[in-house]
This record gives C-alpha cells, structure tokens and sequence, in this order.
C-alpha cells in the first residue's frame, strides 16, 4: 500500500469517527491540528453467514478487566503544513497500558514513566527498592507519544492508536 | 477449632475421644488478595494532546476529553476453608466453614442456601436447624456468639474485595460405615441478579449505574466433605523438671520438659489432626525446644508444622491426617519456671 492510499484511508477513518476534514484554515486560538479521541471495544458478533466476527463498537460503560481501544485522529485543517508534530496521550487513571497495543503508521512511538520524559520502551530504567535497576514494564508507563518524523500536510490526517485495560 | 489437647483434659482422661480433630487452615479473612478492580461509578476520562510548529511557531492543541462510565460488575467466590472433616456416625452440629467474597467492584448483597442432599456422596448429612450461620467470631468453628443467617433478613452485603466466613452446619446420620463420605454445598447468589456473563442489568448497579453480570454468572457454589471414622485419639503427658542445683526441684529457673505421646486407635483417619498445648502458667517457653519425634521444629509459623505462638503463649503442631498405621507421635517442648 502506497503512503497516499495510506493517508486516503487514514482521512476516510478520520471521517467515519466524526473529524471534519476542512481544509479551511482556522482562527489561531482553534489552531491547525484538529485532535480528535475515540474509546471503542472489541464485540464479537455473528455475521449475516453465521459466523462469529469481531467489530469495534463505542464504549459506552466498561468493567474491570474490560480492554478499550483508544483512538486518537488528528486532522491538519490549515492550508499550510504543520511539522514537528508530537502526539501524547496519558494512560487514563483506572487503567493500564496493553504491552506493544501502541500504533501509528509512520510515527516513532515512546513512552513515559512520569510523563514528563519519554524514551523508546528499553530505555526506560525502573530502580527497584533493593537499588537494582531494571527495564519498566509496559504496564507501568504512563503516558504514549507519537512523534511524526514528517510534516503533515494540508487536510492530511493521521491516526494512533493503543489499547488499554480497566483496572 | 483445634480440639484442645490441654495438658489438663489430657492428664484427666488419658484416652480422649476426638470427634473432630481437623482444624480451620485460615481464619475468615476479608484480606483475602483480589484485584478488585476500579470501583463502580468512577469515570475514567482521557484527552490526547498534538503539538505541532507552523512557520516556526509551536502550538498545543488538546482533544475532546472521552469519559467512560465504570459499571457494576457482579461477581462472588466461595472458598472452602475447611479441609474434610472427620466425623462420627451420628454427631450433631459438624460445621463446614467457607469464606464468601465479593470479587465485584460495588456493594454488594448476596443471598446464601445450603443443600446437603446432592449426588455422588455416600451418605447426605442432615442439615442443622439453622443450616447456616455466619462465623461472626473468627473462631472457624460453630460457637455460641456465631449469628443464624436468616435469608432475606441478614443477607451479607460486602463491600467490593470483602468477604464473610460462612458455616453449613450438619448432623451426621447415626449407623454410617467408617470411611464414607457425605457432602453439603453452599451457594451465594447476588440480590442484583444472576445471568450469563456480560449481562447488563441496567441501572440495577450502585447509585444507578448499569450492573453487568461477571464471569461467576452472579452464583457461585461449594462444596464442603465430611468423612465418618471411628477414630480415637489419646495422648498422654508427662514432665521431668531439672532445677538449677542438678536436682529436680520445681523452683524459679528450673526446667520442665513436657513430653505428649498421641496415640491413634480405631479405624479410619483423623484428618488433619492437631495438636495445641498452652504454656502453663508462671512459665516461660524455651524458644526453639519444641520438637516432634526427636526432630525440632522452628517457633515461627513457617514450613514445618510447629510453631509457639503469642497471645496466649502456646505450643501447636500440625499432625496431619493420622490413622492408627502412623504409630504413635511425640512432642516435647520446654518451659523455664519464672
């Protein structure tokens, strides 16, 4: 699939979960990057042949153990392109971060510990209180960034996304 | 519910029948570990941010902040406690003792029923009137301050992660062949409602919020053992005293060694016996001298089956399922006259 198709189908997406894609430029206090977040769960449901299938629906109410996939669209609404884009979301309190769920076509993704510092998942120390040092668990960052390595384009949109569980 | 084996009751009656020599592992204890879960009720909110530069200039853009709505998840457990008891054919009042927890994550109510009549036992115990109390001591075992349970009056409500011990009391049958086995279930069912997995009840959870039945179904049901043995255990104590003059006068600082020789008789198996023994009076145990057969056993609660224990002091040891092949076992232990 070619990097256009990609960004086609990424728009199309974007639309589908309600972003406008305008490529109107918008006043400075709205700003150029419109970001849109999503929460879905996977359903399991039997198709018009009988066969058992999976869909994301939206996640109206969820209970502990209930893994969410959260989306997140971001859509450039300027007329010029818009660089240095980062996208960071926190995990929500009450949940936690599903090991290796985190994507995003085209983007590098890095975590945090504090929220403040992001690395790439092996560069992430935790110090034990007996003073050993060792690699964090997944479960224990708590927030994601997506760092596109390229500008986006007028009316370009793009879309990330990770799972995570109720605790 | 350690049938007491006291130096007193034994120096009295040298052969003790012991109708029910198991004792309760664990204490009713809502510190049972669950991950229980985010409570019902709470939101759980999330916004992304974008930053981004236009013509050399940054921006920070934040998303519509998504909430998602907690529910009611119904879920209980039911834990047997109790290993299976040894009993005698016709003994009144064989309590099986079960902890129920609520592993939901909101109040909860459950309703309790006991059946004794089920299949694939060799005798049906006959269930006690009352049939079920709560073990509201912690004793493990019924006792008189131990609450009747009354269905639909004092129906347990747990908080989420909380339990409440739970005792089936039976009569056993008279004229039962030893080594028999007769069971009795408890069931809990929550007040909310029961169904398959993932049924949402709405607006039936705490404060309005939608329940959904977990993977219990909302019901879950146990089942406890009795097994009939006509069994007697008898011990016998005895002390030598060694003063500190080398001679055997019981003055302050000299020693007394307590031997006790637990004798099996009978046929069957005395589940899980075991064996407790307080620290007499104006004494002072000697750490680390309690052995069994000539092996020590270390003082903390710990892999070995001794342990001196606080409040009050005494001595216990787990002598496990004993029948009259085990042979006879031996605990000594030591005290210092204060």
């Amino acid at each position: 699939m070619s990097n256009r198709t990609t960004v086609l189908r990424l728009a199309m997406l974007a639309a589908a979960l309600g972003g406008a894609t305008t490529a109107l430029a918008q006043t400075a206090d709205r700003g150029c990057i419109e970001l849109k977040t999503v929460a879905e769960v996977q359903e399991t449901y039997v198709d018009a042949r009988g066969n058992e299938a999976t869909r994301l629906v939206p996640a109206a109410k969820v209970v502990p153990g209930d893994e969410v996939i959260w989306t997140i669209v971001a859509n450039n609404v300027c007329t010029t392109p818009a660089g240095d884009i980062a996208i960071t979301n926190p995990v929500p309190e009450h949940m936690r971060y599903v090991g290796s769920s985190a994507f995003g076509p085209g983007s590098q993704i890095v975590f945090s510990l504090d929220g403040n510092t992001f690395a790439a998942p092996d560069a992430l120390v935790v110090a034990e209180a007996d003073g050993t040092r060792r690699t964090a668990r997944a479960d224990e960052y708590s927030a994601i960034r997506w760092v596109l390595p390229r500008p986006m384009g007028p009316s370009e949109s793009m879309m990330v996304r990770y799972r995570a569980t109720v605790l | 519910m350690f049938t007491k084996l006291t130096s007193w009751s034994l120096s009295r009656d040298t052969r003790q029948r012991v109708l029910l020599v198991t004792f309760a592992c664990c204490a009713a204890s809502p510190a049972a570990v669950h991950a229980v879960g985010t409570a019902a009720g709470t939101n759980i909110t999330s916004a992304a941010t974008v930053e981004y530069s236009i013509g050399g200039t940054s921006a920070t853009i934040t998303s519509n902040t998504t909430t998602l709505a907690v529910a009611e998840l119904i879920n209980v457990t039911i834990a047997l406690q109790s290993p299976t008891i040894s009993v005698a054919a016709g003994a009144p009042n064989k309590a099986l003792l079960f902890l129920v927890t609520n592993t939901g994550n909101g109040l909860e109510k459950f309703s309790l029923t006991g059946e004794s009549v089920l299949v694939g036992d060799d005798f049906d115990p006959t269930p006690a009137a009352p049939f079920i109390y709560f073990d509201s001591d912690g004793s493990g075992d019924l006792s008189p301050a131990d609450a009747p349970y009354v269905a639909g009056s004092n129906d347990p409500q747990l908080a989420a992660d909380s339990g409440v011990g739970v005792l089936l009391v039976n009569n056993i049958p008279a004229g039962l062949a030893d080594g028999g086995y007769g069971r009795s279930q408890l069931t809990a069912t929550s007040t909310t409602g029961t169904g398959a997995p993932g049924t949402v009840l709405a607006g039936l959870g705490n404060g309005g919020v939608d329940a959904v039945i977990g993977s219990s179904g909302g019901q879950v049901a146990r089942l406890g053992s009795y097994q009939v043995g006509d069994i007697l255990l008898s011990a016998v104590k005895s002390q030598a005293v060694q003063d500190p003059f080398g001679g055997s006068q019981p003055i302050p600082g000299a020693t007394i060694t307590y031997q006790i020789v637990v004798t099996t008789t009978g046929t069957g198996t005395a589940l899980g016996a075991a064996f407790k023994d307080p620290i007499p009076a104006s004494t002072t145990y000697v750490a680390g001298s309690l052995r069994l057969n000539g092996a020590t056993l270390t003082d903390p609660i710990d892999g070995d089956v001794g342990s001196f224990e606080l409040g009050p002091a005494r001595v216990a040891v787990s002598l496990g399922d004993l029948t009259t092949a085990t042979g006879p076992q031996t605990i000594d232990f030591r005290v210092t006259i204060n």
